[in-house]
């Protein structure tokens, strides 16, 4: 049984595509999105339409997908808040907060509207690559399509551990929760080192930040284990992948397709 | 005329912290021979064995923190471990790790097994075969596109063993070969390590086990060698294994006691 008729035997077609094509298809999503021009902003939920098309394709349910892109919410969110405040333009409300006057643009607010939808429009593409490919084909990928063997091992290991960490901290919230009876609102009141009467879900938010300490110590221990196991198996910082098959005519066809779909919709994206 | 597959002399270990770990280890393995080393917790059973592919090593101690130290001298099958010929001593020497999640880190079990080869310079054309024989060895042959992290403890075990034979180590160091299975896992991965043709080093505090596979036996404790014989001679001294945290296997007690 060769390994490749097994491995490549899972998934739907989209899965199973070459990941150069899908990594270079999500780029030409992404500039899409990104380019898109700043006053046709209302065509944006368009661009979404190929990305809905491969999403169905390769039948990743749709709840999972969204909880997950909504993960970069907090970072763009904040980061997008600011600029209704100072872009110049048209006053649409004034705040006086204390002895300064805050004014909100209409233009800042379009602003706003266009930053979180592209930034959630790129992260959707993302999310539905790395929920189509594996790992560390994504990361063979990468190496073949040039990046530097060094970024390329610090991707791979990074994801490697990254699944460590949650496994680990998986477990030890378990191993808390089964010592934990009572909701935190009927957690009585006691005397912690001469404190008087600490409400214990202090206390408890105390072995939260003591479970993160020892969660990144039996991280790095567990790092140190595995890399032990990696360089006794001859790993040198060289990511090498087992089968590097060339990518089909017809998956080829289908990322042409898809990437002139995507130009198409950004074309027309300039036109008034 | 039995040529010495492991060769420790002196070998002292200090970690980062002050702990010594070894203390004047001195350990000679025939090729062929199967031993084991037995002590309690934190007697350096590990330690010595992480010695054994140079993970560890008394000229190489940086990667551990300049608090490190250790002297004495690891040959291996004649071969002194530097710094210069790690590759070479880690494909004679395969260490199974105790857990077998550090071990297994590929997406694949197939790619776990061929993670070796790879790195060992095996074009990718010839993997299947290797692959497939190694799983076949530890009896997991078909498993090759399955997920390590969704096996049972005793399959990744085995999955773990395929990874280092299949980059056909002359030795094999075992460090707690059968910790958490149940009996029949026991009885299957006993069975499987008994095959094994390869020079053998096994570290456990599991002594029925050591007394079913090893011919010889050395018993560590804080560091250092304090015993070495025949296996069902060693184990036997219950004051011997009582002093060092251990007890007589239950097999050797029962053979012993006078018939009613």
């Amino acid at each position: 049984m060769s390994g490749r008729s097994v491995r490549r035997s899972e998934g739907t077609a989209i899965h199973r595509a070459d990941a150069r094509l899908k990594i270079l298809a999500c780029l030409a999503y992404v500039l899409a999105v990104v380019t898109n021009p700043a006053n046709q902003w209302a065509k944006l939920p368009y661009c979404a339409l190929p990305l809905l098309g491969v999403l169905l394709l390769a039948r990743l349910p749709l709840g999972k997908v969204l909880a997950r892109s909504a993960v970069v919410a907090p970072f763009s969110l904040l980061i997008a808040l600011f600029l209704p405040f100072c872009t110049q333009g048209h006053t649409v409300v004034t705040f006086h907060l204390l002895w300064t006057r805050l004014e909100v643009t209409r233009e800042g607010l379009t602003v706003l509207g266009e930053v979180v939808s592209k930034s959630w429009l790129s992260v959707l593409g993302l999310v539905v690559l790395s929920n189509t490919t594996r790992s560390g084909e994504l990361v063979a990928g990468l190496r073949r399509l040039g990046l530097p063997a060094v970024i390329a091992s610090t991707l791979f290991l990074t994801v490697r551990y990254l699944i460590l960490f949650a496994d680990e901290a998986k477990q030890m919230e378990c191993a808390r929760r089964s010592r934990m009876v009572k909701p935190w609102y009927r957690l009585p009141r006691v005397h912690l080192w001469g404190l008087p009467r600490v409400h214990l879900w202090g206390w408890r938010m105390r072995s939260t930040s003591g479970m993160v300490t020892s969660l990144f110590i039996r991280a790095c221990d567990t790092a140190e284990r595995v890399y032990l196991a990696m360089a006794s198996r001859g790993f040198d910082g060289e990511v090498r992948q087992a089968d590097f098959p060339r990518p089909s005519p017809s998956a080829i066809g289908a990322s042409l397709c898809f990437v002139l779909i995507v130009a198409a919709i950004r074309a027309w994206g300039l036109v008034r | 005329m039995t040529e010495e597959a492991i060769e420790v002399a002196g070998l002292t270990y200090r970690y980062p912290d002050g702990t010594a770990a070894l203390r004047g280890v001195n350990l000679g393995v025939s090729v062929g021979e199967t031993v084991g080393i037995v002590g309690p917790n934190g007697a350096g059973k590990t330690t010595l064995l992480l010695h054994l592919n140079g993970s560890l090593s008394p000229t190489r101690h940086s990667r551990f923190g300049d608090g490190a130290r250790g002297t004495g001298a690891v040959r291996i099958l004649g071969t002194e471990v530097g710094r210069n010929n790690l590759k070479q001593i880690r494909s004679e020497v395969g260490f199974v790790f105790e857990n077998p999640e550090h071990q297994l880190f590929m997406p694949t079990v197939f790619e776990d097994v061929a993670f070796g080869p790879l790195n060992q310079g095996v074009p990718p054309e010839d993997l299947g075969p290797i692959v497939a024989q190694a799983l076949a060895e530890v009896g997991m042959q078909g498993a090759e596109s399955r997920s390590p992290h969704h096996l049972s403890l005793g399959q990744k075990r085995r999955v773990a063993l395929a990874t280092v034979l299949a980059m056909q180590p002359k030795i094999l160091a075992l460090d707690e070969p059968l910790a958490g299975l149940d009996p029949r896992g026991r009885r299957e991965t006993m069975h499987l390590i008994a095959a094994l043709p390869q020079t053998k080093v096994i570290a456990s505090h599991d002594l029925e086990m050591i007394l079913e596979l090893c011919r010889r036996v050395f018993l560590l404790d804080a560091g250092e060698i304090i015993a070495t014989g025949p296996t069902a001679q060693l184990l036997a001294d219950q004051s011997l294994m009582e002093a060092h945290g251990l007890e007589v296997p239950v097999s050797l007690r029962v053979s012993q006691r006078p018939c009613p």
